[in-house]
């Protein structure tokens, strides 16, 4: 019951993505992927451009945030654009994460314009081998 | 009996090398502006390095070409919401362009390339004097 009712909050919130759900389908940046290993969850996003010092990572035991901006570059008058396909700006996102992670223990890599976060598994989300004895 | 070599024939001649799958190739966004005295384009290919990129320009033929590397070895992909591939795209340059002082840099997945003028192809400004 109080599970259910920590959904419908979290759909009120308008800047919360639920990762796992098919409710929030609207567009939202950037793009994220994520890979659940046995001991972590390793999101993904393509950032080109930015730089790494203009990202602003958070993470709590059961959601991220991303924030951070990517600057246009300084124009002088001389310049006239043939073509302006890239966006600027400033972006935000929250996601709830499908298991509980040790926000402690979370490393953020960014290399070629790629974010690369490893969110370790919270110790009692981790699956437990359950030992098989002889009768 | 002769059939059944012949199947294993066909089988040892087909290429096992994984470059022989496709590879997904995307359209990069890219930003051209113009200055007096070069063309500037701005592509962005996220994951792509300095060396896994490749410029060519034949005849007035500019191509981008860069190449992605896989990701998330060793672990399920849960969720998706981009995907991988390379990224190539074709421009048809209609400047006359100084091909040896051409440059190209990657920073944080995207290429720069700045294409100087040709001396004939840029803009000169005149003064216009009082007579």
């Amino acid at each position: 019951m109080l599970t259910h009712l920590w959904d419908e909050i979290g759909r009120v919130q308008s800047q919360i993505d639920d990762l796992f759900g098919d409710g929030a389908s609207r567009t939202s940046f950037p793009a994220l992927n994520a890979w659940a290993g046995e001991n972590d969850l390793l999101l993904t996003a393509e950032l080109p451009g930015v730089e790494p010092g203009d990202l602003d990572i958070s993470a709590e035991e059961d959601r991220f945030t991303l924030r951070g901006a990517r600057k246009s570059p300084a124009q002088d008058g001389n310049e006239v654009y043939h073509r302006r396909e890239r966006g600027f700006g400033t972006f935000e996102r929250t996601v709830e994460l499908p298991f509980r992670v040790d926000a402690d223990k979370a490393e953020a890599r960014f290399e070629n314009g790629v974010l690369r976060l490893t969110l370790p598994r919270a110790a009692e989300e981790k699956p437990r081998k359950i030992a098989v004895k002889a009768a | 009996m002769s059939e059944t070599t012949k199947e294993l024939k066909d089988v040892q001649e087909k290429p096992a090398a994984p470059e022989a799958a496709p590879r997904r190739v995307f359209v990069p966004r890219t930003d051209i502006l113009e200055t007096d005295e070069a063309i500037v384009l701005t592509a962005d290919m996220p994951g792509a390095r300095e060396r896994d990129v490749e410029v060519t320009l034949e005849g007035d033929v500019l191509t981008l070409y860069g190449r992605v590397q896989p990701a998330g070895a060793g672990r399920r992909l849960v969720h998706a919401e981009y995907d991988l591939g390379d990224y190539r795209r074709v421009f048809t340059l209609r400047e006359d362009v100084d091909r040896d002082r051409i440059e190209a840099t990657v920073k944080n997945g995207v290429l720069r390339l700045v294409l100087p003028k040709a001396e004939s192809a840029k803009v000169k400004r005149i003064a216009v004097k009082a007579g």
